[in-house]
């Protein structure tokens, strides 16, 4: 059924005669047979198509680089809403439309690569086990406001943006959407911010070295770290796993390709493990050459384009520039601290897990996953900490496994240099809480012990990633 | 200026003595012993994250 054919706002439910079809009949010379089989393999049953819609990003390279060409295209796109049910079109009303809303696709005139700024929502797509980096937008269709939870998504046009910049964009609007502190960043501000790095022609795209996308995220702030396979060897996943884990999404590289990670896959289900690594399976990507949230994990069928965790032979992570501790640097330290204090007859669980957190959101979380802790809870919710912390977390591989708790944590300033003489913040083990009463009051070490703690287990902390 | 009576949690949190540290002349010899453990370790990725930005100019993306 298709309601309001010829107006600006066509309503379309998939039905024996309207299909994926009726909408590309209507979006007439903005898809090629590629990009059809792409949106087809979307299952929705109703959507509406927006024309002459002005998309900022869009309307950026084409100022900037589409209009320049003696032939050019239109300066209007088209905007796809989906919805996971017939609604009301006829009556916008927002509590049902929102219900319904799957989010939304912008097609450019760009083709043979039209598919512009997208924002789905990843219940759309198979991803049982996953946890994943989202952002929230607010969408306005019909005069009705809809908030829309997702990873954005863009893919290259082969003339202004490639590969390298559609993934930095996408990295950049995550930022920009969940933290106010990072401005939205357009297509070709990352063309300028590449150019005063230039190795070739930044327009058309040639491709981006990693080194390349680094400096352009340090002028936007950030502290991005690069990590080569050949130096880090079997840790380097770890590494990458550990800051995906902290909720940063990641670029990959892929021969001749770079896509950015934006959760993991894990199972859980495998007993036995010494760290949380030992059960992730995979990454979720989304390479603009596909569609949002694939899957990059062991396997080289559950990838479209065959790519498998092999493949990845690099990978940049956009660090805050408040955090001087890497990942590797605080798996050392912590590795060698657990090793000394079992020496010295401690207790220490088997299973590690680590991330970099807020200490706000540390204390926050504190409040309720220490309830039947309350020596634990009052030292976190008292005790300063820095804006950043590397967590290790320690555990049983049974309890972890079964109900994803731990019973312990080392917690390690990540804005110390990993050379600063340190033994980490807080030390909490079965049974024991030692800290640095030092570092609360900006003075020397000064180590205290914390009495009468309990062996009692309590949930993971979960702050970074939402689980699917 | 010594942060002796300075704590962040009330007395009953005072103890210096724990298994770890059993005084603070301990703790710094733990410490130093901890760091020339880290050290060599710590210094060689430094030189891994060096190779690893000079990788990262060669290999392009597109």
């Amino acid at each position: 059924m298709i309601k309001d054919e010829t107006s600006i706002l066509s309503y379309v439910v998939f039905d024996e005669i309207d299909s994926w079809e009726t909408v590309f009949r209507l979006c007439s010379g903005f898809l090629t047979d590629c990009s059809k089989k792409r949106l087809q393999q979307i299952n929705v049953p109703s959507v509406i198509v927006e024309k002459q819609y002005i998309d900022k990003d869009y309307r950026n390279t084409f100022s900037k680089f589409h209009s320049k060409k003696f032939v050019t295209p239109t300066a209007r796109c088209i905007r796809l809403h989906l919805f996971t049910k017939d609604i009301d079109f006829e009556n916008p009303e927002t509590i049902q439309w929102e219900s319904a809303y799957a989010g939304y696709i912008i097609l450019r005139p760009t083709l043979p690569n039209s598919i512009g700024r997208t924002l789905l929502k990843p219940d759309l797509f198979n991803l049982k086990g996953s946890y994943l980096c989202l952002c929230t937008e607010k969408v306005m269709v019909n005069g009705v406001g809809m908030k829309i939870q997702g990873f954005p998504f863009i893919s290259q046009d082969t003339d202004a943006t490639v590969c390298a910049q559609s993934s930095l964009w996408m990295l950049l609007r995550f930022f920009s959407n969940r933290y106010r502190w990072y401005k939205e960043t357009y297509p070709s501000d990352l063309t300028s911010l590449v150019k005063s790095h230039p190795q070739g022609r930044s327009m058309p795209g040639a491709g981006l070295t990693m080194m390349q996308m680094a400096d352009a995220l340090r002028d936007l702030g950030f502290a991005p770290l690069l990590y080569d396979k050949n130096e880090y060897k079997v840790d380097f996943l770890k590494f990458a796993y550990a800051y995906m884990e902290s909720g940063f999404p990641l670029l990959l590289g892929l021969p001749q390709h770079v896509v950015v990670a934006i959760g993991h896959l894990s199972d859980f289900s495998a007993p036995g493990k010494v760290s949380s690594f030992d059960y992730f399976k995979g990454f979720i990507i989304n390479d603009d050459n596909g569609l949002p949230y694939a899957k990059l994990s062991d396997n080289k069928s559950d990838n479209i384009f065959s790519y498998d965790l092999s493949s990845i032979d690099s990978f940049l992570v956009p660090l805050p520039d408040k955090v001087f501790l890497s990942a590797e640097q605080f798996d050392t330290l912590v590795t060698q601290l657990l090793k000394l204090l079992q020496n010295d007859g401690n207790k220490i669980p088997v299973l590690k897990r680590m991330f970099l957190t807020t200490g706000r959101s540390f204390r926050k979380k504190a409040l309720e996953r220490y309830g039947h802790l309350p020596e634990v809870r009052s030292f976190y919710l008292k005790n300063p900490l820095p804006h950043f912390i590397w967590v290790c977390e320690v555990s049983e591989p049974d309890i972890y496994s079964k109900s994803l708790q731990c019973t312990g944590e080392i917690i390690w300033d990540a804005t110390r240099n990993a050379f600063d003489s340190h033994l980490g913040l807080a030390i909490h083990l079965p049974e024991v809480l030692i800290f640095d009463n030092g570092a609360a009051w900006n003075m020397r070490e000064d180590y205290r012990q914390i009495e009468g703690v309990k062996e009692i287990p309590y949930k993971i902390y979960n702050n970074n990633l939402e689980e699917v | 200026m010594s942060n002796e009576n300075n704590l962040v949690l009330p007395e009953q949190y005072a103890h210096r003595v724990t298994p770890f540290f059993a005084s603070q002349e301990d703790f710094y010899k733990n410490r130093d012993e901890f760091y020339s453990k880290v050290k060599p370790e710590l210094e060689e990725l430094n030189e891994k994250r060096r190779r690893s930005e000079e990788a990262a100019q060669i290999k392009r993306y597109r």
